[in-house]
């Protein structure tokens, strides 16, 4: 089987090339979608059970909510505590986007410091190491035109949040004229979440109260984001199964005269197919796994690069790499399985004349 | 014994072969003569259950074509095949090629190689051995599986007089009903039985 393709090495290296192309893209394209979705999700769950936003905005972005809420959620029975917080983005010095958090002043200890100190007063900001980084160790930065001084700089598990810069509600709300985007409740038990948010609800028609979990399940951005990865990685797939159908349907006409001697020696036809199925599926594990060693390169070297700030981030987890597995092996299979099944069809003569003229 | 009942095959509409009928004898050697065009080539392929008459029936000890069952089968333990051209495949041994159509008879492929004088050829490519070497690989590989019918389409077409007759010579020596096509005069004279084409009928 070896000395069949390597016989055929330009159209065996067609179909490496494309298959594992295939894979690549989407081992890449699902790892950093879902690398995204979880790190928002990881910074949400890590820092509050309770979300509480706006009714009826499509993203905590656009949300506006009173801060003052905060101080009627924890005096609900059961809340430890509620923590407003603003998020935004928008140009820090030289940078033309970053992300900006406003928040309380108990919420600072949720960014632990790598150097420094915390803000004291207003006008003073704590940075992410990716921006420290960036703009070279800054005493001061520019945040819509507006100096802050730089009191220390954080280090952040969540990959996105070290390309951010973290300032005290009071300045974000002039900046983005808003209370606050949502607030984060802290559960004294997560057991008693659900007459808790029920409570929430009810102290004001416009705001909407969520376990964390459940608006990380139902976030439309998240929805966006699975969807539009989804839907790529299936177009990149779908690439991948053509350039084999296509690729094998000219190798077997290449190959029609070596068919047609094993049709007229008496050779089955299902023989025939399972030989050309089982050529693709060796050639299509091989670029599996060339496709996943190249894919684990690109994710390190994308976490690591400074322009990016460490917001693409992603892993290939076993579920990704065993449905993919599995996706590639029946591609590879229906992608052989029609050329092969053709050529075993055709008169072994006509395949000999074929393949001799 | 292979009987040959009414025969004809068409292409669209028209008529290559038109009601042939004859017998050939078990063990003997049988020659089907005439020019090109003539259509030994499609009688072979009938003969060789490559192709189905598009009339008529051909009898196989007695069996029909039709009822012999799964024809891949009887192809592969009954039938040898040499065709005018070598047709190795380039990518395969010597040895490899003999036993494409039967995996398990390696000392029976090296038997058959020291009879035909290339068992030194065992692990050679076919682009590394000449003309006539690559037609006694042919011949081992349709001898491979002791078939009871050898069917030989030009065998010699590519060979120079030498290589034809040591070709010629090896093919009557087998202990089987051997078929050769041919329109080489010289051979023909040699044969147990003739079969003479010319536009698709008997002569």
């Amino acid at each position: 089987m070896l000395r069949s393709l390597l016989h055929y090495h330009y159209k065996t290296l067609l179909i490496v090339i494309s298959t594992t192309a295939a894979i690549v893209s989407t081992f890449l394209i699902t790892a950093l979608s879902n690398g995204i979705v979880q790190m928002y999700s990881q910074m949400l769950k890590t820092d509050g059970d309770i979300i509480v936003m706006q009714k009826g905005v499509a993203d905590t972005f656009f949300s506006d909510i009173n801060l003052s809420l905060s101080q009627k959620i924890e005096s609900i029975k059961g809340v430890a505590k509620a923590e407003g917080v603003i998020v935004g983005a928008g140009k820090i010095s030289k940078l033309p986007i970053a992300g900006i958090y406003g928040v309380t002043k108990n919420r600072y200890k949720n960014y632990p410091l790598s150097k420094g100190s915390y803000p004291e007063k207003n006008g003073e900001v704590i940075i992410g190491k990716n921006i420290d980084i960036l703009l070279k160790h800054p005493k001061k930065v520019t945040i819509f035109g507006k100096n802050f001084s730089v009191t220390g700089v954080y280090h952040s598990d969540i990959g996105f949040e070290n390309g951010a810069v973290v300032i005290a509600i009071s300045d974000a709300q002039k900046l983005f004229h808003k209370s606050a985007s949502f607030l984060l409740v802290s559960l004294e038990k997560i057991t008693n979440a659900k007459p808790i948010i029920f409570a929430i609800n009810r102290l004001k028609k416009d705001i909407i109260a969520k376990s964390t979990n459940d608006f990380i399940d139902n976030y439309n951005q998240f929805k966006i984001i699975r969807i539009s990865g989804g839907v790529i990685a299936s177009i990149s797939f779908l690439m991948g199964f053509l350039a084999i159908v296509s690729i094998m349907s000219l190798m077997i006409n290449d190959r029609a005269f070596e068919f047609g001697i094993k049709r007229a020696l008496g050779i089955s036809k299902l023989k025939i197919v399972f030989e050309i199925i089982t050529e693709v599926l060796a050639l299509t594990i091989f670029s599996f796994i060339l496709a996943y060693l190249i894919s684990l390169i690109a994710l390190y070297l994308l976490e690591h690069i400074k322009m990016f700030q460490g917001y693409l981030s992603g892993t290939i987890d076993s579920k990704l790499f065993w449905e993919l597995l599995a996706g590639s092996l029946l591609m590879a299979v229906f992608g052989a399985l029609v050329p092969a099944v053709l050529a075993s069809k055709v008169d072994p003569i006509e395949l000999i004349n074929r393949g001799q003229s | 014994m292979i009987e040959v009942k009414d025969v004809s095959q068409s292409y669209g509409n028209e008529e290559i072969l038109h009601k042939l009928s004859f017998t050939i004898e078990k063990k003997s050697f049988n020659v089907i003569s005439g020019e090109s065009g003539s259509g030994k080539s499609t009688l072979l392929s009938i003969l060789s259950t490559l192709l189905k008459p598009t009339y008529g029936k051909v009898f196989y000890d007695g069996i029909a074509m039709g009822d012999l069952g799964n024809l891949n089968k009887f192809r592969n333990q009954k039938i040898g095949f040499i065709f005018q051209f070598h047709y190795l495949i380039a990518h395969l041994t010597v040895l490899e090629n003999i036993l494409l159509a039967s995996g398990k008879s390696r000392d029976r492929a090296i038997d058959l190689l020291k009879e035909l004088g290339i068992e030194s050829l065992v692990n050679r490519f076919p682009h590394e051995i000449s003309g006539g070497q690559r037609q006694r690989v042919a011949i081992a590989r349709a001898l491979i599986n002791k078939p009871q019918y050898i069917f030989a389409d030009e065998p010699t077409g590519n060979l120079d007089s030498k290589n034809s007759d040591t070709v010629f010579s090896l093919l009557r020596g087998l202990d089987a009903t051997v078929i050769v096509a041919t329109h080489d005069k010289n051979r023909i004279l040699k044969s147990d039985n003739i079969i003479t084409l010319k536009d698709g009928y008997l002569c």
